[in-house]
């Protein structure tokens, strides 16, 4: 992308090369309480996001997820704990600091979009450059360019209340976008919109923020969603942080049964670790049935007792029959059940420790009742704590 | 038999739309009857016992200076009134909805209390408070060494400010409800995109308000031109005259003007029935999507340093236009003598002795609570009748539509004009109609008809109809679902649908006090007689039995519903 087209974010894509300084955190959370009355909304939660970065806050709802991301707006204000955004204390409540929201430099995204009904696309769009007082010539040119990015110019002069769902959406973005803020949040934008408008404007959202290397927070319910978009993602339940890590880590190897079964189709075994057998993170997982499974350890160190093992239903291998040698992590089961599903098949496959949901593509047909062989590699088989 | 199944159809089809019509018929009745004969009586030109002559002769009387003067009074103190209500109300409105000020629910309540009220009880509060010479104020400030009075409630803006009052409330409840269906993230948006306190209220609320801020503006403005009570008692030193004042000082005359109140009144039409129609056609087309019917929570913005100084703002306004008035007749009504210092001596318990030993106010107060009854009750089955009319039954929406007018049209004749054409109305009908309750009882349900059916409209609105669908579709007959889901779920609205009309009738004046005779008197008129003939006293302490009457009333109303309807 030529330079003259990032705008205000040529800095801020230099300062995401320059990593590693002590400045490399643009917002940090620590130790975040909130309560309204004596319901806690969030129990002490800290992380950081790096400059450029895509984070996203994932949960059911009521987890605190949105609590968090007002929190970090200015919107609310914690019981307890520090936010910093770009070094500076915005809200600490050992130092009695909070800064009001029109004074931390961000931009947000909101839910029900918040596009103001009786203001055109353009000036909604300019709103952030106009109540700082830019030049004319400026305002001009960031709100052109911004609504040129979401590909809204043409409706510039259109009252923004007659713009549909997806269009009032695309003018959310690009008001956000337009007078070059620190960080933009997003709460939950694409909720509102239908299935295909939702996966086409994630893509949108996504793109952007590559070509802008904007940091974002982005606040969703939806896995697709995080797991398409984050660079990193945060699962949070009941106002703590379950897990922190790459999309790709979090399905692989869930930290817990909640992140296992919130994020994927994970199948949960019950069952203990037989420490004898251990090779590095390598152990012998023996289920109530007495059914031994080699498995990939990812408790924290020194767990013990009763654990659980999570295989998500995409990595087991099917053959039909029953094949002479049985193996390690192969077993002969018998499916029970096939549901079709469009892009592809559930197998719920009788297995010696129980029954076990398995997808296959389309193209895998097996009878129901018949005899099949189940496989799994043991990297696929992760053991988690209860 | 699919013969037959079509025929029932068609049977109870036209059975519904005959009581459809039906409702139609007797709500067209009701509003043009009148109507017809103020126009019949504005173009009279001979003598009521003589055989008609029509002319135009009326309208010429309009063009006299007493009756310009009166016109011009009129649009004066509507203007100011309307001045000063808008700003009040629009600024209560916003601290009380959108701030983060103390006792929200308490000033919410207080401020929309004057609605509840007569104008007679500011009125003659003020009386006593700011009166030229007698006014407690200007009392203080004489002894003081103030020479003459500091103010003077009788001057063309002391009336003003008096309606403002009333005209407040009316604004802070249209605003108030405005600002409650306000999405929260509109203002939150505009404040994480850097704009200040100041410049989200200017660039995003106020605009946003806009439409409710117009529709208040000309509510409150018509509202003003039919003023009557407030010019009634504070005008009548200063000969203050207003176009109701003047239609009933000419009713009342030897030999009754009728022509000439006619004509007076339907000039006033000419100037709020343009002013009515903008009013209905903001109702109808909100472009705005704000108001998607959902209320939000109350969002409330820190105003830190500002508080205390957002608190006394409204704690003073609370106490200048509702606790002081109020005060101001409890204790005039404990007074052998109004305002004069408070001294042992003019304490007395008479007033009240007086009241209820006097057969005439008695009687009053019977008579206002029989009504207020009788009219609720009715009221609320005819008016439930014509919501059913209006948004279920199967007419062609184009009569619904006309039904929907026809029944606002009260909206936009001032009271007491529309009493006086029910006045020549019945005056013409052979019969014993007028000087009975049953006359004042037709003209309640008539004037109170716009407010009923939009309040029991809002009531069944907030009644999700797949709730009932759900009902048809387990098989309830139609009887059995509204007596098991329809009913229950809509109770506690139409209950306070009915105490509203309950209100509005005892405390109604401006299509009372031309409908009142000998046997048939009610409370507001007779506050308005025991002011005229035997003294403020007397006048204050049916006024507060009035009022203890009504915030009883409105205390189990509140019970009820929270959202006050206009």
């Amino acid at each position: 992308m030529r330079a003259e087209t990032l705008m205000g974010y040529e800095l801020m894509a230099t300062a995401k090369s320059a990593a590693g300084t002590e400045n490399d955190y643009i917002v940090e959370v620590t130790d975040l309480v909130i309560k309204y009355g004596s319901y806690t909304a969030v129990k002490g939660v800290s992380f950081k996001i790096r400059r450029g970065e895509f984070l996203t806050l994932l949960g059911p709802s009521g987890c605190g997820k949105t609590t968090i991301l007002r929190s970090i707006a200015g919107l609310e204000r914690p019981s307890s704990g520090e936010i910093k955004i770009d070094g500076a204390v915005v809200y600490s409540s050992a130092q009695g600091i909070d800064i009001p929201a029109e004074k931390r430099d961000m931009s947000m995204v909101f839910q029900s979009y918040a596009i103001w009904p009786h203001l055109t696309t353009f000036e909604n769009a300019v709103y952030g450059l106009r109540v700082r007082k830019r030049p004319k010539e400026e305002v001009r040119r960031q709100g052109d360019w911004a609504l040129g990015l979401v590909r809204m110019d043409q409706y510039a002069e259109r009252r923004a209340s007659a713009l549909s769902g997806g269009q009032q959406q695309r003018v959310a973005l690009a008001r956000a976008v337009a007078f070059s803020p620190k960080v933009i949040l997003f709460d939950e934008p694409l909720s509102n919109l239908d299935a295909n408008l939702r996966v086409q404007m994630r893509s949108e959202i996504k793109e952007l923020q590559t070509r802008l290397g904007v940091t974002s927070i982005y606040v969703t319910h939806d896995q697709e969603e995080a797991l398409t978009m984050s660079d990193r993602i945060i699962v949070m339940s009941e106002g703590r942080v379950q897990q922190e890590s790459t999309p790709e880590e979090l399905y692989n190897f869930p930290g817990n049964s909640f992140v296992a079964s919130f994020i994927g189709s994970a199948n949960l075994i019950e069952g203990q670790v037989e420490e004898t057998a251990r090779s590095g993170q390598h152990v012998d997982f023996v289920t109530k049935q007495g059914t031994r499974i080699r498995a990939l350890d990812n408790r924290p160190a020194g767990s013990t007792g009763e654990a659980l093992l999570a295989l998500r239903g995409v990595y087991p291998q099917l053959e039909a029959g029953h094949g002479a040698k049985e193996g390690a992590n192969r077993w002969a089961c018998e499916v029970t059940e096939a549901i079709f599903s469009g892009d592809f098949i559930e197998y719920v496959i009788a297995a010696p420790w129980g029954s076990v949901v398995v997808r296959r593509p389309p193209t895998d047909r097996y009878p129901v009742n018949s005899p099949i062989t189940m496989s799994v590699d043991p990297a696929h088989c992760v053991v988690i704590v209860r | 038999m699919r013969q037959a199944f079509f025929n029932r159809l068609k049977g109870e089809l036209s059975a519904q739309q005959l009581t459809a019509y039906a409702a139609l018929l007797v709500v067209v009745l009701l509003v043009a009857y009148p109507m017809v004969y103020l126009i019949e009586v504005a173009l009279r030109v001979s003598a009521p016992n003589e055989p008609a002559r029509y002319g135009l002769d009326n309208f010429s009387l309009v063009f006299s200076p007493r009756n310009i003067d009166t016109i011009l009074n009129t649009i004066q103190l509507a203007v100011i009134s309307t001045a000063i209500a808008i700003p009040c109300g629009f600024l209560a409105a916003w601290i009380i909805y959108r701030t983060d000020i103390p006792g929200k629910r308490f000033f919410e309540r207080l401020f929309v209390l004057p609605y509840y009220v007569t104008p007679l009880v500011p009125a003659l509060a003020w009386l006593a408070l700011a009166a030229p010479q007698s006014g407690l104020i200007n009392q203080i400030a004489t002894r003081l060494g103030h020479d003459g009075p500091l103010v003077n409630i009788s001057s063309l803006t002391g009336i003003a400010i008096v309606m403002a009052f009333t005209g407040g409330a009316v604004a802070f409840a249209i605003m108030g409800a405005a600002m409650q269906l306000l999405n929260p993230a509109l203002e939150e948006c505009s404040q994480v995109f850097g704009a200040s306190k100041r410049q989200t209220l200017w660039r995003v609320t106020i605009p946003l308000m806009r439409p409710a801020l117009l529709s208040a503006t000309i509510f409150v403005f018509a509202e003003g031109l039919g003023a009557f009570a407030e010019p009634l008692i504070l005008g009548a030193t200063d000969n203050i005259q207003t176009i109701s004042t003047r239609i009933y000082i000419l009713a009342g005359s030897y030999p009754p003007a009728y022509g000439e109140a006619a004509a007076l009144g339907i000039s006033l039409l000419f100037i709020i029935v343009p002013l009515m129609f903008v009013y209905f056609r903001l109702l109808k087309n909100r472009d705005f999507a704000t108001v998607t019917g959902k209320a939000y929570r109350m969002a409330s913005i820190e105003t830190g340093r500002s508080r205390a100084g957002l608190f006394t703002l409204v704690l003073v306004y609370g106490f200048v236009a509702v606790i002081l008035p109020v005060l101001m007749l409890v204790i005039n009504s404990f007074q052998r003598l109004s305002t004069i210092y408070f001294s042992t001596k003019v304490w007395t318990l008479d007033n009240y002795v007086q009241v209820f030993k006097s057969a005439d106010h008695w009687n009053s107060i019977v008579n206002s609570l029989i009504l207020g009854v009788t009219t609720a009750t009715t009221g609320l089955l005819l008016m439930g009748f014509v919501v059913w009319v209006i948004y279920r039954s199967p007419l062609p929406p184009r009569v619904g539509r006309f039904i929907e007018y026809v029944v606002m049209v009260p909206v936009a004749i001032p009271r007491l004009v529309f009493a006086f054409g029910l006045l020549w109305a019945w005056l013409q009908f052979p019969g014993k109609m007028y000087g009975t309750l049953w006359l004042l009882w037709l003209a309640y349900l008539t004037v109170f008809l716009p407010l009923g059916v939009r309040t029991i409209a809002s009531v069944v609105f907030q009644l999700d109809k797949s709730l009932e669908e759900a009902a048809k579709v387990t098989g309830a007959s139609r009887f059995y679902h509204l007596r098991t889901i329809t009913v229950p779920l809509l109770k506690p609205g139409l209950i306070a649908a009915w105490i509203l009309l309950f209100i509005v009738s005892v405390r109604e004046l401006g299509s009372s006090i031309l409908l009142i005779g000998p046997n048939s008197k009610v409370i507001s008129p007779s506050i308005v007689e025991a002011y005229q003939v035997i003294g403020r006293e007397q006048a204050a302490t049916l006024a507060v039995i009035q009022l203890a009457v009504l915030l009883l009333a409105l205390m189990v109303m509140l019970r009820f519903t929270r959202r006050e309807t206009f």
